[in-house]
């Protein structure tokens, strides 16, 4: 497994490492009972400081995707259900690929369309409130 | 391993000094008749021409300048060259880097004091003169005594001073000065010259007709200055203790 | 060790004549972590590092290294059996060879690692036999990193550790300074290179004019600094901009740009209720939390 981490990109490198993990265990990717590297291994891969690897296994491991054993290692624990999420990850990209061709229809260009979904995204109560 | 870096930090300086005064020793005994003919008129006895030129004379300067030069080098030199931070963090006390590098110091002058005596009796058969091993090795203690104290004079200077000509100028400026002092009317009966100790001169012990070294040879001098020499290091130490490299 | 901080220091300062090279510092590096050290040149990086190693004596305050306090020299000295170091001056004695200086160095160490050595030596590609002074600074600077990198101290304090190296050497090098994190080291080190701070350091600390100006943790950074840039279309006021969370507000134009380190949520908010024609919220990288913070000297 490669990950890309982005140190720039607003978010705790652990968050992201944890959401690349989950993203690829629920596209079955990452599949129950594989085992994912070490945590020096995956820190000198990617060349990251272990502690964010490892706080990122320590809070999947909170939330059940991974198992880690004593000793021998982390496991990922997928339970049944993943390969719904996949699909419904796959309709919603449908979604959101009519929204942003009717977006850009009305005039919008990608950067404000972008801004949009950020704004969305970061502050959304902001958003409700201004409308 | 620090006597080992001591011993590759002056083996240059060690070696060339070395090498200077073995084939100094070696003109000066082949080129007899060359020489003296330099130093005085009269036809001189071969023991005296040997004193006047090694052990009181020419020599003894080459030996001085030498022996003030072999103590360079030390911290401050590092500093001057980018190495200061390797070596004074390393896990070793300053005062021990200071006492391996004056040890070794200490023992090249010890060895080249000694080569005059090694070389000029053996040598001086060869041309068919003679000179006594056991005179030899009184001047060699002379000038080991003496030689131990103008090195720490320069050893000193090197871990005051920094940069590549301060330390050895202000070496001999002081070098200089303490001989001007000890040869002031008042301090002459204390016997302080170093240079006078090396030669002998001046000291009832020695025949200056025959320049050789007689009666009972009073070794206190030579030895005060030996004590002397290494009660130095202590300054040394502190001095070194309180850099900021 | 179950210590909290490897590094201490209170108020340390060190003045040469009048210059005060480092004024009054409490600094403190968690133990088990990666701290990076920024600062402008001159900013007193080194010098602190100097007094953390008993290299230069602090003229006012207090420092303790492991624990040890480093203005006792024999304590320090001990001290510094645990440290692995690597200084801005990457030189080292010109006249030993390769094999030689690595000898040499040993030997004053309990805690080296041989396979780790010998894989560094076949990494860096240094023939043992060539002497330091035909070696090129790349390859000086390698040296210097095998002799404190083949060790495991409690802590290792490198000093611009990247200078003079190509960047697959540095993308190594990062590596191995997260292998030793990784080993439980305390890995303590400044660099101008703030990419690559911003990658691999749990804490980052930032020393300008010789006083500390920010200790922040990187992952709080990134989920709380953000730079929020308002656009008006009538004349802004930026006084009323003074907000708990707020550290830097610029004006230009119309446009007001505010840097944050917390409560983003609640300025912009604030910021909604004063009519902008537009609100962009972006994350910030190190490097311009770096610029800004030495720019205008603010914690």
């Amino acid at each position: 497994m490669i990950f890309a981490l982005n140190p720039s990109s607003g978010q705790p490198l652990y968050v992201q490492l944890m959401q690349q993990i989950r993203h690829a265990i629920e596209t079955g990717v990452l599949q129950h009972g594989d085992e994912m590297p070490g945590i020096r291994t995956l820190a000198k891969d990617v060349v990251v400081s272990h502690n964010t690897v490892a706080k990122a296994y320590s809070e999947l491991e909170h939330e059940g995707l991974l198992e880690l054993r004593h000793g021998s290692g982390a496991f990922v624990s997928a339970r049944r259900g993943t390969r719904s999420r996949a699909e419904r990850l796959r309709l919603s990209r449908t979604r959101v690929q009519k929204l942003v061709a009717s977006l850009q229809s009305e005039g919008l260009t990608d950067e404000e369309i972008h801004r949009l979904f950020e704004a969305e995204l970061f502050y959304p109560a902001l958003t409700e409130n201004n409308e | 391993m620090l006597w080992y870096k001591a011993w590759r930090e002056s083996q240059g300086t060690f070696l060339l000094s070395a090498a200077a005064i073995s084939l100094l020793c070696l003109a000066f005994a082949m080129l007899r008749q060359e020489a003296s003919g330099g130093i005085s008129d009269e036809p001189l006895p071969y023991a005296v021409y040997i004193w006047k030129i090694v052990y009181g004379g020419y020599l003894r300067e080459v030996f001085v300048i030498l022996v003030l030069l072999l103590g360079m080098g030390g911290l401050m030199r590092e500093r001057d060259n980018g190495t200061a931070g390797f070596t004074v963090t390393l896990p070793v006390s300053r005062a021990r880097l200071v006492l391996v590098r004056a040890a070794t110091g200490l023992l090249e002058v010890l060895g080249l004091a000694l080569l005059p005596a090694a070389l000029i009796p053996g040598l001086s058969a060869l041309t068919g003169e003679s000179y006594s091993y056991a005179q030899a090795w009184q001047f060699a203690l002379l000038w080991g005594a003496g030689g131990t104290f103008i090195f720490m004079i320069g050893f000193l200077s090197s871990c005051i001073f920094a940069g590549p000509y301060t330390p050895p100028v202000a070496g001999f400026l002081a070098l200089m000065v303490y001989s001007v002092l000890s040869d002031l009317p008042i301090m002459e009966r204390y016997s302080l010259d170093v240079h006078d100790l090396m030669s002998g001169s001046g000291m009832p012990w020695l025949d200056l007709n025959t320049a050789r070294l007689i009666g009972p040879v009073s070794w206190t001098p030579a030895a005060v200055f030996f004590l002397i020499a290494l009660a130095l290091v202590v300054p040394a130490c502190s001095i070194t203790r309180r850099q900021d490299f | 060790m179950s210590r909290a901080f490897a590094i201490e220091t209170h108020g340390l300062t060190k003045e040469f004549g009048k210059f005060a090279a480092v004024q009054s510092l409490d600094l403190r590096v968690a133990a088990n972590r990666t701290t990076g050290f920024l600062g402008r040149n001159g900013s007193g990086k080194s010098t602190t590092i100097k007094m953390l190693l008993g290299m230069t004596h602090p003229t006012g305050g207090s420092a303790t290294v492991l624990g040890r306090t480093v203005t006792d020299e024999q304590a320090n000295r001990e001290t510094r059996r645990n440290i692995a170091y690597v200084g801005e001056d990457k030189q080292l004695y010109r006249y030993m060879t390769v094999e030689h200086l690595i000898r040499f160095t040993k030997s004053f160490y309990s805690d080296w690692e041989p396979d780790v050595h010998e894989r560094l030596l076949k990494r860096f590609q240094l023939p043992l036999d060539r002497k330091v002074k035909a070696l090129s600074k790349g390859m000086r600077t390698k040296l210097a990193l095998l002799l404190a990198l083949s060790r495991r101290p409690e802590l290792l304090i490198l000093d611009e550790p990247g200078e003079g190296l190509d960047p697959v050497a540095v993308e190594d090098l990062l590596q191995d300074l997260v292998s030793a994190g990784a080993n439980g080291i305390t890995v303590f080190f400044s660099s101008h290179q703030i990419t690559e701070v911003e990658r691999i350091a749990d804490q980052v600390c930032i020393l300008d004019r010789g006083k500390l100006v920010a200790d922040l943790s990187l992952e709080d950074m990134r989920k709380d600094y953000r730079r929020i840039t308002l656009g008006f279309s009538n004349e802004p006021q930026p006084a009323k901009f003074r907000l708990p969370g707020v550290r830097n507000i610029q004006t230009s134009g119309r446009q007001i740009t505010l840097i944050a380190s917390g409560n983003a949520d609640a300025i912009v908010e604030i910021a909604r209720d004063m009519g902008p024609v537009s609100v962009d919220v972006a994350p910030i990288g190190l490097r311009e939390v770096f610029l800004d913070t030495v720019k205008t000297g603010v914690a």
